[in-house]
């Protein structure tokens, strides 16, 4: 019976390190974006308007469209 | 005559409600029935009441059912420059969306739906956690005020506040009954339904850890060791569902705080809740929400006792929250909160019977004012 708790508790603990090392890993990627400069500058760090993002993802945008 | 039908009509109902829990839940069910009846017949100059109640952020969780999440955020819309869906948290689109795929539902009905299903529940529940904290109030009266208080006009429209407030009362009567694994679930399904959801999830856990156990006179180490490892379960599932979210948005736009950073879209930048506050009486069309913050405030000082604490944690958390980037919508997220609802159908049902009956006119009164004004789309319940 004490074995079976035993267990039972050494599952749970695994449980709550698998769970905490996936928080980790999404946090971690979280941090480190892969988005445009554009984006950085308006949504990450504010250093351009509203109205500057929205101009220059819509000249990138027609950059890419034929 | 006629006075001593509607006393009989009372006296079923409310022994319809103490008979058991299923009595109760049919109780809840016809007053719930009631409130939507009469929100059915003011939304008629609006065509019906399912449209009529699609507002404001409606507009969000429809897109997100009908196209999902963009890579992009809205360039070309001049009335939401920049703005992007990632704001809004996965979980109620996605049981809209399966809803209106089984019941071949259009996207606001099936919204709709969800909240009417799920609003009988959130009172139940939040009956439940006063019977575990060994509050007795009246079943009928408690059903009642729950359906009249002027502030729950989100839980019958196509927002998020009915299954966010399901969860968070889940969480908290799951862990009072000593069910922490359904509590974990309860809160890796919060953090997925709400920006706020996670951050419950921490004041949660906090809680547990720091309550006393039932059987307190058996506090060992063991139960220590338990404690500290329900706490960090609850946490790391909180993280999970959280981290679905992060790594979904990764996926679509490279950013996985998306959901956070999008919000300077709205001008909503962190600053001390108390500079928020002054900077909405300054301006005219803010002041109404400058006022909401203080009742706020008011309201949760008065929850500051030790039989509220809870109520006044997580209330008071998510209030300071929300105020840090700006006052608009706090009277939505402390006033609809259930914790709230909760606190204050408790504080009117213990007066008298003559000042219950003048408060439930009064919420009534109030109540067909703010769906009226949540039908126009007006700023102040927004």
């Amino acid at each position: 019976m004490v074995q079976g708790k035993y267990f039972s508790d050494m599952i749970r603990i695994k449980f709550i390190f698998l769970l905490l090392s996936f928080d980790a890993f999404s946090f971690i990627k979280g941090l480190k974006p892969h988005v445009s400069r554009a984006y950085r500058d308006y949504y990450i760090l504010h250093s351009i308007t509203n109205d500057a993002y929205l101009n220059a993802t819509r000249a990138e945008l027609s950059k890419v469209k034929p | 005559m006629q006075l001593r039908m509607i006393n009989n009509i009372f006296k079923l109902v409310r022994e319809t409600a103490n008979r058991n829990y299923k009595g109760f839940f049919i109780v809840i069910s016809f007053v719930c029935f009631l409130g939507l009846l009469l929100s059915t017949l003011l939304a008629l100059p609006w065509g019906n009441f399912v449209s009529a109640s699609c507002r404001w952020d409606c507009f969000w969780y429809s897109d997100i059912v009908e196209n999902g999440y963009s890579r992009l955020p809205l360039l070309y819309d001049p009335l939401r420059p920049a703005q992007g869906a990632w704001a809004f948290f996965p979980l109620y689109p996605l049981l809209t969306r399966t809803t209106g795929y089984f019941l071949a539902l259009n996207t606001q009905s099936a919204g709709l739906l969800v909240n009417i299903i799920l609003w009988p529940f959130l009172i139940f529940l939040c009956y439940r956690d006063l019977e575990l904290r060994n509050i007795h109030v009246d079943r009928f009266l408690f059903s009642a005020l729950f359906v009249v208080y002027p502030f729950n006009i989100w839980y019958t429209a196509q927002y998020s506040e009915a299954i966010y407030g399901v969860l968070l009362m889940a969480a908290i009567v799951t862990l009072r009954s000593e069910r922490v694994g359904l509590a974990a679930l309860m809160c890796a399904l919060l953090s997925t339904s709400r920006p706020t959801g996670f951050i419950m999830t921490i004041c949660l856990s906090a809680w547990w850890l720091f309550s006393t156990p039932r059987d307190s006179k058996n506090f060992i180490r063991n139960a220590v060791y338990r404690r500290i490892s329900d706490s960090l379960l609850l946490v790391a599932a909180g993280g999970a569902g959280l981290s679905l979210f992060v790594l979904y948005l990764f996926y679509v736009t490279g950013d996985g705080f998306a959901f956070a950073h999008v919000e300077i879209a709205w001008n909503k930048k962190f600053c001390f809740f108390v500079f928020n506050i002054f900077r909405a009486f300054k301006h005219k069309h803010e002041r109404a929400f400058g006022i909401y913050a203080l009742l706020s405030t008011l309201v949760i000082g008065k929850m500051c006792s030790r039989k509220w604490w809870l109520n006044a944690l997580l209330v008071g958390t998510t209030a300071l929250l929300a105020s840090s980037t700006g006052v608009q919508s706090i009277e939505r997220y402390v006033f609809a909160n259930p914790l709230t609802m909760q606190f204050l159908a408790c504080i009117t049902l213990s007066c008298s019977r003559r000042l219950i009956w003048i408060a439930l006119t009064v919420m009534i009164i109030m109540h067909i004012a703010t769906t009226l004004l949540w039908y126009k789309e007006s700023i102040l319940v927004i």
